[in-house]
């Protein structure tokens, strides 16, 4: 059996990462001071595929395309990006999506303007897109669709979509467009270079469809949409749905099936789950844990893949949730802890209010910094460890904002967390706005980068420890513990040359 | 109701939007116009005097700032250029766009009505 539509992308999206999603951040950096190939054995190992090449795992987003392409009767299967070349005769569209195919997004923008080394993603897409199948499939008259969260990145290169021949760039949900698009490529007819999918053509809980092979590490999406209205977000510009806790419990068993050996619950904010507004409802919470516990067992990992940081504080203050989430359902001798992802952006009220009012809700935006740290107790509390971003560069960004942001970041020492600075990238409703890049550097931002990195540092191991578990780990583990060195050294360097920038 | 998708077919823009010619600042300003108004029914552009992708650029602030609305943006092609007389009933094309009174010439004859220099 050959693919007439062939879903893919490049290797560090095409990979589980060991089972460990975070791992997966590390395709983000520039691969310093060991060989490219081992650093994609820590993010990006290979993935198992089946004989026609089709991986056992995919990214979730490919698995919606492919599910909605084959429930409309398409020929079409995502394949692992080293075994396109048995489709090569009968592939006609070539369908590649990405997170972050130029590495113009956050952190990849960051760690690059940082080290001014290109960063391992997107040496790996360009690796793809010049690969000798994808040229002789392009030769061949196949049309080359691009799309995903990450879509917005190729309106800044089009010379590049010129010489690699993409046809079409999709920007939003892609569950129904891409039907039209396909139909349209196999018949033969004009392809628009562009399509942003609206409102009214995003789809609607129903037209969802279910993955049909398992998502990488199990990720499962629980809701699509955000109802905070942080500007800087572009999920937050999309409709807010739910998913039935049927079609949740559907796509956790195509996982467990194919062996896949955890569950991360996807939303912008898991404890909203048919929630009244920005207040969490324990009991469609529960329920979801409850049955989704019920099918994974003791030993898969569980893991959310974000909350934000009042509805934590909201939760438990109010019902207790949280500690019933992680006590009386998650928590075992497997399981001793949750990875999260949270973001706190800033420590400073009054950027807050310009950038994120909506974030702080139920709270007032004034009360911010005490909910950040609210939340972060309440987590550490319970074995929950947040990876939390933060945004240096904003528009409209003062010294003081910063200041407020490394106070903040102080006070959250005595809690097991990773905490990332990004650089402000154009996003959301700030679209139109200009990326922060090194030279905008004041000796606030370098004051915060050591800061956050510090406290990352001071975690890492203990969490290493707890979330690394298996002897099966010990090889990325020891390479790990070198990287951090490393990374330790490299840092204090960096940070010199950046102090210097800013004295010019 | 099973838990499998019911599906309905992509909305596909029923306003359409020509330009010849360059996309200059005032083009940009009318396009904008016409998203405001037509954007609730999808907007097609055809960039009816280019035929790479490059010349999206031009339109890539304006592009950016929609995030509600379909939009789908073509380029020329011959094919292209073929159907379109066949394809823009004049009920369905909005407006021609045009960037220089010369070009008037290559706008087809049933759209001219729809002719705004810019």
């Amino acid at each position: 059996m050959r693919f007439e539509v062939v879903i893919t992308s490049d290797r560090t999206m095409m990979s589980n990462h060991h089972g460990k999603e975070f791992l997966g951040f590390v395709a983000t950096g520039p691969p310093i001071r060991m060989p490219e190939r081992l650093w994609l054995y820590i993010c990006a190992p290979k993935l198992k595929v089946d004989e026609l090449g089709r991986p056992v795992e995919a990214p979730y987003g490919l698995r919606k395309i492919e599910a909605a392409l084959q429930e409309a009767g398409f020929n079409a299967a995502v394949i692992d990006p080293d075994h396109l070349h048995k489709h090569l005769d009968a592939m006609r569209v070539l369908l590649i999506g990405h997170h972050d195919f130029f590495a113009y997004g956050p952190p990849s923008s960051e760690w690059w303007s940082i080290t001014g080394i290109e960063p391992v993603n997107r040496r790996s897409f360009f690796r793809l897109m010049n690969s000798p199948v994808v040229r002789e499939a392009k030769h061949r008259g196949v049309k080359i669709i691009v799309g995903g969260p990450a879509a917005w990145q190729w309106l800044y290169e089009l010379e590049l979509a010129e010489k690699w021949g993409v046809d079409t760039i999709v920007d939003g949900e892609g569950e129904k467009v891409v039907v039209e698009l396909v139909e349209k490529a196999l018949r033969g007819e004009e392809l628009p270079r562009y399509v942003y999918v609206g409102v009214d053509n995003a789809p609607s809980v129903n037209e969802i469809p279910v993955i049909r092979g398992a998502s990488v590490n199990g990720l499962v999406e629980i809701m699509r949409g955000c109802p905070r209205g942080c500007k800087f977000c572009s999920v937050t510009l999309r409709p807010l749905r739910f998913m039935p806790l049927e079609k949740i419990l559907a796509e956790v068993e195509v996982n467990v099936r194919a062996g896949v050996k955890s569950v991360i619950l996807h939303s912008e904010d898991v404890l909203l789950y048919y929630a009244d507004g920005v207040k969490p409802r324990p009991e469609p919470v529960l329920r979801l844990h409850e049955e989704v516990v019920k099918r994974i067992g003791e030993r898969r990992s569980l893991a959310w893949a974000h909350v934000s940081l009042a509805t934590v504080k909201y939760a438990e203050e109010n019902y207790k949730l949280i500690s019933k989430l992680t006590r009386e359902l998650i928590l075992n001798d497997y399981r001793r802890i949750i990875g999260v992802e949270v973001g706190i952006e800033t420590g400073s009220p009054r950027l807050a209010r310009d950038i994120m009012v909506g974030k702080s809700k139920p709270y007032p935006v004034e009360m911010w910094p005490q909910i950040v740290e609210d939340a972060f107790r309440i987590m550490h509390e319970n074995m929950i460890v947040p990876a939390a971003t933060v945004i240096l560069g904003m528009p409209e960004e003062t010294s003081d904002d910063v200041v407020k942001t490394i106070e903040l970041v102080e006070r959250l020492r005595p809690y097991r967390s990773i905490i990332v600075p990004m650089f402000f990238v154009p996003m959301g409703a700030l679209k139109r706005n200009k990326w922060f890049l090194r030279d905008q550097l004041k000796p606030e931002h370098i004051e915060a980068l050591k800061v956050m990195f510090d406290h990352t540092v001071y975690w890492a191991e203990d969490i290493m420890k707890l979330h690394m578990n298996s002897p099966a780990h010990l090889p990325v583990k020891l390479l790990l513990k070198y990287f951090m060195a490393y990374v330790k050294w490299r840092v204090r360097q960096i940070t010199s040359r950046l102090e210097e920038i800013v004295k010019r | 109701m099973g838990i499998g998708s019911t599906s309905r077919q992509y909305r596909r823009p029923s306003a359409t939007v020509l330009v010849y010619g360059e996309v200059t600042p005032g083009v940009i300003d009318k396009l904008r116009e016409l998203l405001r108004l037509h954007g609730p029914r999808g907007l097609k552009i055809i960039l009816a005097s280019h035929s790479s992708p490059r010349a999206l650029e031009s339109l890539r602030d304006f592009l950016h700032e929609n995030y509600t609305f379909t939009l789908e943006v073509y380029t020329s092609s011959s094919s292209l250029a073929e159907k379109l007389e066949k394809q823009l009933a004049s009920s369905e094309a909005v407006a021609v766009l045009v960037s220089s009174s010369e070009l008037i010439n290559q706008v087809p004859r049933s759209l001219v009505s729809k002719v705004v220099v810019v």
